[in-house]
């Protein structure tokens, strides 16, 4: 377990190594029972070999003796019974007992994060004693390293499943429910996670990061967030604001200006994020400026449209949303 | 004299032509009187729907106020483009990421007041609520415009089955006449139509 954690929005996906102590005991737990299936494929392989290999003493004149059953036969047959109940029943109490051990944290949490999936992206409210610091974002989780976060997992539209593999297990988002679970880095990262309950066409394309910072690094950030949008100052980002105010801000919030939509993710602090579009592409502009000009052709479905906006505007609205740290 | 007189004649013919033509060349919604529009609380009264066959009382007796009015049509049209409706609805109402509004098969009633509901409180997936940022007299111009479409349910006849069957609007399809904008819109949405298969 000497791998070191993800560094990048472009590792992949990982399972087989996990970072915190809700997934570690459950990986550990896994990689057992693989060795314990292994060993017992491996035992039963070499038995059989060995009757099949082990052949009968003939008798003088070349025949094969008649089958005869000496009284030792029953024996074996309790010998198995028992080191598999053995093993199994032991197999049980581990897995119970790792069910147990991630039910909840050692700890109380930190904090608290609504999570909520949409079709095809993921809604993040970071919730706090005090309600003047609760501020909404999407798709990138910021966790301060080694403190337990309480996660509430809540559907707008359909079932998804909320999955960061290195730090937590798979919750269902069920339409209606709040679903309770925890994550934990132990180490600074960038992991990935993804919808892994089909949702609909663009389920593929909906991934999000949590990314664990030491705990100054992940206030920071969290003052940052907090905080509402800048105003723009340069005068391309200017015209780009009143643009996204007129062709974005009916489903598009932008805290701190006119654009208070609700439909699609809050983007007050969008440069701030390492990716745009839940995960799918990175967040420069090129990316950008590609994604807002034709969305459905990167991502059919999606409730984003395309708008006629010229290139000036294009470049301006970019520039406003690059200005957005 | 006389020269002085013709010269101070045509001053004020001029100025009284310039006054007579200001609503007719003013902004897209400047053009109407005040008029007077449904209450907020006779708006929220205002069902989604009804048993099959039962008559949608307050849906069908509150009226748009500018029935049959071409220009609050033609205003509802530039506010359909201003808005970015169309980005959505598509072209003349014909429907891309949002449902068409040029045909039957409302989800929230077709009644002009219920589609003043859906425009003014939003509706889930996906339609943003613009009571906010429009004014009333706003929306009932874009609820014209989309009644001018052809889709909605005549006011004194809705009944849930109308809303199956249809029943063309009254308003008829004014709003026909292609102009510039609505060319390139409709071109944006067959470019985007062939780009998704």
């Amino acid at each position: 377990m000497a791998a070191p954690p993800p560094s990048s929005p472009a590792w992949p996906l990982g399972y087989l190594t996990t970072f915190g102590p809700r997934a570690d005991p459950a990986t550990t737990l896994t990689w057992g029972l693989m060795d314990i299936s292994i060993a017992v494929v491996v035992i039963v392989t070499a038995l059989v070999a060995v009757g099949m290999l082990v052949k009968r003493a003939r008798t003088p004149n070349g025949d094969l003796p008649p089958v005869s059953r000496g009284g030792a036969g029953l024996t074996w047959i309790y010998i198995g019974v028992a080191l598999t109940v053995i093993v199994l029943i032991g197999s049980m109490i581990w897995t119970v007992q790792v069910l147990a051990e991630i039910n909840s944290p050692a700890t109380k949490p930190a904090f608290t994060i609504e999570i909520t999936g949409h079709q095809w992206w993921w809604e993040a409210r970071y919730l706090s004693p005090q309600p003047d610091q609760d501020f909404t974002t999407a798709n990138e989780l910021h966790i301060p390293v080694g403190q337990p976060v309480l996660i509430k997992v809540m559907s707008a539209d359909v079932i998804h499943s909320f999955w960061i593999p290195a730090l937590t297990g798979k919750t269902d988002t069920i339409p209606g429910r709040v679903n309770l679970g925890w994550m934990q880095a132990n180490r600074a990262g960038i992991y990935r996670g993804q919808c892994t309950e089909y949702c609909g066409e663009e389920h593929a394309k909906m991934a999000l990061f949590a990314i664990a910072q030491p705990p100054a690094a992940f206030e920071a950030w969290r003052e940052g967030q907090v905080a509402p949008a800048p105003a723009a100052t340069d005068p391309e980002a200017v015209m780009g604001a009143a643009l996204f105010n007129d062709h974005c801000g009916a489903c598009h919030t932008v805290r701190g200006s006119n654009a208070g939509g609700l439909v699609g993710p809050d983007l007050t602090h969008i440069a701030s994020r390492q990716t745009i579009a839940s995960g799918i592409l990175p967040n420069t502009p090129a990316a950008l400026g590609g994604w807002i000009s034709d969305p459905q052709t990167i991502k059919p479905g999606a409730k984003m449209p395309a708008t006629n906006l010229s290139g000036p505007q294009l470049n301006a609205v970019v520039a406003y949303l690059g200005s957005l740290k | 004299m006389i020269r002085v007189r013709i010269i101070a004649l045509a001053v004020v013919a001029t100025s009284l032509a310039a006054a007579g033509c200001k609503p007719a060349t003013g902004g897209a919604t400047t053009a109407h009187p005040p008029i007077a529009l449904p209450s907020d609380p006779t708006m929220a009264r205002i069902p989604l729907g009804a048993p099959p066959g039962a008559p949608l009382a307050l849906a069908t007796t509150t009226a748009n106020p500018y029935e049959g009015d071409a220009v609050a049509v033609s205003d509802g049209k530039a506010l359909f483009g201003a808005m970015n409706c169309v980005y959505c609805h598509g072209g003349a109402g014909a429907g891309l990421i949002g449902p068409p509004l040029d045909a039957h098969g409302w989800r929230y009633g077709g009644a002009p007041a219920q589609i003043y509901n859906s425009i003014h409180d939003g509706r889930p997936q996906g339609m943003p609520a613009w009571g906010k940022s429009l004014p009333p007299d706003q929306i009932w111009k874009l609820v014209a415009y989309i009644e001018s479409l052809g889709g909605a349910t005549a006011p004194a006849t809705a009944k849930m089955s109308d809303m199956a069957q249809g029943q063309p609007s009254t308003t008829g399809p004014q709003a026909a006449d292609q102009d510039q904008t609505d060319t390139a819109h409709q071109a944006l949405i067959a470019g985007n139509k062939s780009d998704g298969g």
